[in-house]
């Protein structure tokens, strides 16, 4: 664009400030909504998959049942018929929700023993390390009415300090809970739990003799012929699900919520974009004398219509950085909005750091580095939306396919992925699976 | 050399069909000065702007320099018109944003002359109309006849082969017009720049070569 025909555009933008304001404080609240809900539903769900993280643990599978849960008998017949062959592990677990003070979190009754061994590897998984150690850990953990562990940071919040007796709240009656330990390297995941033995779960929700769910893991061999066996043995009321298949189910509770979010930050990003066309169109008007001279002297329409639409290039830019800033500070604001509308209607979800997503496809690549059986370099692609596309490998030229939920693809940037032996063909960083070739 | 031939256009009204230009004819020489007179409504600045190709005939032809200008297609009258015609208005019609100097070197801007040059080329076109100390000026900080003078040099400042005048001294007083009318007819004609002025003011009539009345549609001498 001609200088001169710049200066004047900016000038004329500079004369006339209230309509300036109007059009950028249109375009950030409407940038700064749709950013805000973004960060909001982004760091829920991703707080929402570190808790199922912790939860899981390294569970492939998990069987379920209906309303009524499993029959604990059954995890017994599993434990003794598979002993005779079958490469698999089990962990049985029972879930529910408890009040501490005025926050919302999840029961998890573990057996340590049983989730040491589905983790195996060493990896703790539902089995809260601070209750496992040692003699007396173990002594309390499974003789001491209401003993419980919680992550620290949630006891920091909490006010509890290690040999705390508090009330929690169960199906609207109170219990009374001792706090025996407290997980000091846990992630965010651990933040909204609160474990317990699985018989003080049981007692807690009136569900003696039943369980929430059993998660397994395959311990080698043939996954196909082990899946039949399983299934095989279990009722007709029961089901088995590939564990992520059923995170995605769950989470996908949340969509029509998120969805409306989303469509109310649009309309909000309407509203600015319609600002910011009446701010435009207005500057025009006010400047169809100087538009006639500049045609008169010889100005194509091309150059008066670079100078309308490079004001509104910049207004667009400047609201959307300006919004994008608001977004991530309103996010900040919003993610206890939306998380506590999560665990009123959906499932419990702490959310302690805010994910900013670089965009409304595809989120930054926050989750822990693959551990020791995928390559060094591997990482999971954040691919949890619900389309895919064909990803360029940054670092070969290479190009891999990701998927929908992530799949043996999630090595597809540092090198090809393989799944054989995977029972649901999935390769996950821990999965015995997986492995990665740099 | 300017020729217009049998030059007709008409605006509807409601349903009436008001018949303004109706085969004008005028043959202008190069460095001529013609003035342009007739009753008000009577085309005089449709007849500029069917010159300068800003808008265009129903019938007939304008020619500058050999090349008909009611042929070309609307980009190429805009090109021709950016490089070889200027223009002088009643109400100056400068760019308020702009100062002085921003003002006149826009023209050159527009022609692809940048930086030093252009500025060079626009302080010399106002120091020409006596206002090269205002160069820095807010256009709204001068008088009428200022601001018709820095109108006179962003017309100029390109050496254009053609300068179209509406009423150039309609909005100034008769000394300051003097004045205006002085220094654009010294530079035109120095330049040898054709020249036409519509007016309804005698005294710039005298100063002109030769006066076409316009008339019933047709220009008369």
């Amino acid at each position: 664009m001609m200088p001169t025909l710049r200066a004047a555009s900016v000038r004329h933008l500079l004369r006339h400030p209230a309509q300036l304001a109007l059009a950028l404080i249109g375009l950030t609240l409407g940038v700064g909504t749709i950013v805000a809900v973004d960060v909001a539903t982004a760091s829920s769900q991703r707080a929402f998959e570190l808790s199922l993280q912790a939860v899981n643990g390294a569970a492939t599978h998990q069987i379920t049942g209906g309303p009524r849960g499993i029959d604990e008998r059954l995890y017994a017949q599993l434990r003794t018929q598979a002993a005779a062959g079958a490469p698999l592990r089990f962990a049985p677990l029972v879930t529910g929700y408890v009040t501490v003070g005025e926050r919302t979190m999840q029961l998890v009754g573990v057996d340590p023993f049983a989730a040491v061994e589905l983790a195996d590897e060493g990896r703790v998984g539902a089995a809260p390390a601070p209750a496992t150690d040692g003699v007396e850990g173990l002594r309390r953990w499974f003789t001491e009415p209401g003993a419980v562990v919680l992550s620290a940071a949630t006891a920091q919040q909490l006010g509890l300090a290690v040999n705390s007796r508090f009330d929690v709240t169960v199906g609207g009656v109170r219990q009374r809970a001792t706090l025996i330990g407290r997980i000091t390297d846990a992630g965010a995941g651990f933040d909204a739990a609160l474990f317990t033995d699985i018989a003080q779960a049981q007692e807690w929700l009136g569900a003696a003799g039943r369980l929430s769910r059993i998660d397994v893991r395959f311990a080698g061999g043939a996954p196909g012929a082990a899946l039949a066996w399983l299934r095989a043995q279990l009722p007709a009321d029961l089901e088995l699900h590939a564990t992520r298949a059923q995170a995605r189910e769950t989470f996908a509770m949340t969509d029509a919520f998120t969805t409306n979010l989303k469509a109310m930050s649009l309309l909000a990003l309407l509203v600015g974009t319609f600002l910011i066309y009446g701010a435009v169109s207005f500057a025009v008007l006010q400047r169809r004398a100087t538009i006639a001279v500049l045609r008169a002297l010889g100005a194509t329409r091309g150059e008066v219509l670079a100078v309308v639409l490079g004001e509104a290039a910049v207004l667009g830019v400047v609201g959307a950085l300006c919004g994008v800033l608001l977004g991530v500070a309103l996010g900040r604001g919003l993610v206890g909005l939306v998380s506590q509308t999560i665990n009123d209607l959906y499932f419990v979800v702490t959310v302690n750091e805010v994910t900013v997503p670089v965009s409304g496809v595809v989120a930054p690549d926050r989750r822990p580095r693959s551990p020791r059986r995928c390559c060094r370099r591997s990482r999971w692609p954040r691919a949890h939306r619900s389309w895919d596309w064909r990803v360029r490998c940054s670092k070969r030229g290479r190009y891999g396919w990701r998927e929908p939920w992530p799949s043996s693809a999630h090595c597809w940037r540092w090198g090809r992925a393989s799944s054989r032996g995977s029972p649901d063909g999935a390769c996950w960083p821990g999965s015995p699976h997986c492995s990665c070739c740099c | 050399m300017l020729i217009v031939r049998s030059l007709s256009r008409s605006f509807r009204e409601g349903g009436r069909v008001h018949q303004v230009l109706d085969g004008a004819d005028a043959q202008l020489r190069c460095g001529e000065t013609v003035a342009v007179t007739g009753r008000s409504g009577s085309g005089k600045s449709t007849l500029l702007n069917l010159i300068s190709g800003i808008d265009r005939a129903e019938r007939g032809t304008v020619e500058i320099d050999g090349r008909d200008v009611t042929a070309m297609g609307e980009p190429a009258r805009t090109l021709f018109r950016r490089a070889h015609i200027g223009f002088v208005y009643q109400f100056f019609n400068l760019i308020p944003t702009l100062d002085v100097e921003e003002n006149v070197r826009l023209v050159l801007e527009l022609n692809g002359a940048r930086g030093a040059q252009a500025r060079e080329r626009s302080l010399a076109a106002l120091a020409d109309v006596g206002l090269r100390e205002r160069a820095h000026s807010a256009v709204d900080q001068l008088s009428g006849g200022e601001q018709q003078r820095v109108a006179i040099a962003r017309a100029l400042v390109h050496r254009p082969g053609l300068l179209l005048a509406d009423e150039p001294t309609g909005n100034l007083d008769e000394q300051t017009a003097g004045e205006v009318l002085a220094v654009l007819l010294s530079l035109t004609r120095a330049r040898g720049t054709t020249v036409v002025i519509v007016t309804h003011d005698v005294a710039v009539s005298r100063l002109a070569d030769r006066v076409l009345e316009l008339r019933e549609g047709r220009l008369h001498s």
